[in-house]
């Protein structure tokens, strides 16, 4: 009797042992589907390229010479974020390309890097408002701003604006034979920069 | 004398042997208590399926998961918690699809998949039962569980983090914190990371008496 009994005690373990480790407690999920992050856009349009591949050359300018460009350089940013306009120059370079004969009689220097024409030739920039953001020299302008730390802010681009920044230059009519021949040669940055966010404290 | 008492003794005793031998008539009282019952409870998850969607946003910008807006709801997950048992509550973010969308031209990286989600990190998740919502941005607010995570989306895909406590007839909310840091280049530009979120309430395991 004894015997029996303990086997049917050993057969009742065994099958407690043989399920442990398999528990079906009580678990309900739920999913939310689809949520989504989107990153903007931030995309500067200069005269209608992008990238900007294009250069301007105006020859043949001479004192009194005045020209303006009402169309002027137009901005437009082709993204989603609001951005901030700024301008610089780089890599201005005057060349004489030697001395006519007029000119030699005021100028001892003629060659490469020895030209005067930035510094007589002035340039105006207005914005779209009409006011003025710079009005001097090339090589005031090219002296003043020429990197990412000095440039001129042109303020705010918002997302799918086109901004006009009209130009105008001239060569005042007293600069005389010093700038016969030479040229200036230079490069235009145009920046278009995402703001920072501003962190505003959470009261929660 | 003993010679006849002896067999009237023993008749005595054959006939208490014979008859009514082995039956007694103790006191005996009898209750019986009926209708006993064996019911389950039940534990049943429910959650109003709001979905985030959070649209342009580019380095430096932070931000929380409740300010989304979308379809008429903010973008708190809602956990109530519709049975009679006291259950844990979860989540995991799961399913993660990243690509590249618009590539606008300062953009370099262009390959898929996309590179928000290696990007945008999550800091923390907040649980709590408390919210304050206004012109459609939603917080969870104090008293909450903060449960620190700092890490990408990416990173924390299949990651399950318990939220806590959800007991029967209780409503708590999550939602998540992040940020897109500075140093975040073009390379984002237009990217869209899709994800899922999984909501899980288990039963709370009976402590071992």
């Amino acid at each position: 009797m004894n015997k029996v009994l303990a086997s049917l005690l050993m057969i009742g373990m065994v099958a407690a042992m043989a399920g442990a480790g398999t528990f079906a407690y009580y678990v309900d999920t739920e999913t939310s589907v689809g949520n989504t992050f989107t990153a903007g856009t931030l995309d500067l349009e200069v005269n209608g390229e992008n990238p900007l591949s294009s250069s301007f050359t105006i020859e043949n300018i001479q004192p009194s010479y005045a020209e303006s460009d009402p169309k002027g350089i137009n901005l437009t940013n082709n993204g989603t974020c609001d951005g901030y306009l700024s301008m610089w120059m780089e890599n201005l370079v005057d060349d004489d390309n030697g001395l006519t004969e007029p000119e030699g009689h005021v100028d001892t220097t003629g060659g490469a890097g020895e030209g005067e024409l930035s510094q007589n030739l002035c340039i105006v920039i207005w914005d779209d408002t009409g006011a003025e953001v710079y009005n001097g020299t090339l090589a005031n302008f090219a002296a003043t701003h020429n990197n990412s730390d000095n440039q001129i802010a042109l303020g705010k681009l918002t997302a799918g604006q086109t901004r006009s920044f009209p130009v105008g230059y001239y060569v005042p009519s007293d600069v005389g034979n010093i700038i016969q021949s030479d040229s200036s040669t230079f490069d235009v940055v145009i920046d278009l920069l995402q703001k920072e966010m501003p962190h505003s404290t959470n009261p929660y | 004398m003993r010679q006849i008492l002896l067999p009237i003794v023993t008749i005595g005793l054959v006939a208490m042997l014979a008859a009514g031998a082995g039956t007694f008539a103790y006191y005996i009282d009898t209750e019986t208590s009926e209708g006993n019952t064996f019911t389950a409870g039940t534990l049943d998850l429910e959650t109003c399926y709001n979905t985030i969607v959070i649209e342009g946003i580019q380095p430096s910008y932070t931000g929380h998961t409740g300010q989304s807006w979308y379809d008429g709801n903010n973008g708190l997950q809602s956990y109530h918690n519709n049975g009679t048992c006291d259950g844990k509550a979860y989540m995991t973010i799961v399913n993660i699809n990243n690509t590249e969308g618009d590539n606008p031209e300062p953009e370099i990286n262009t390959a898929e998949p996309g590179d928000l989600g290696d990007h945008l990190k999550v800091t923390e998740i907040r649980w709590g039962k408390h919210t304050w919502i206004s012109n459609g941005e939603a917080y969870v607010v104090a008293p909450y569980t903060t449960i620190e995570v700092n890490k990408t989306l990416n990173e924390i895909e299949d990651v399950t983090y318990l939220l806590g406590d959800l007991l029967h007839g209780e409503t708590y909310y999550a939602e998540f914190y992040w940020e897109l840091p500075n140093e975040t280049n073009n390379d984002i530009q237009g990217d869209v990371v899709v994800f899922d979120w999984k909501l899980d309430l288990d039963q709370i395991e009976t402590p071992d008496r």
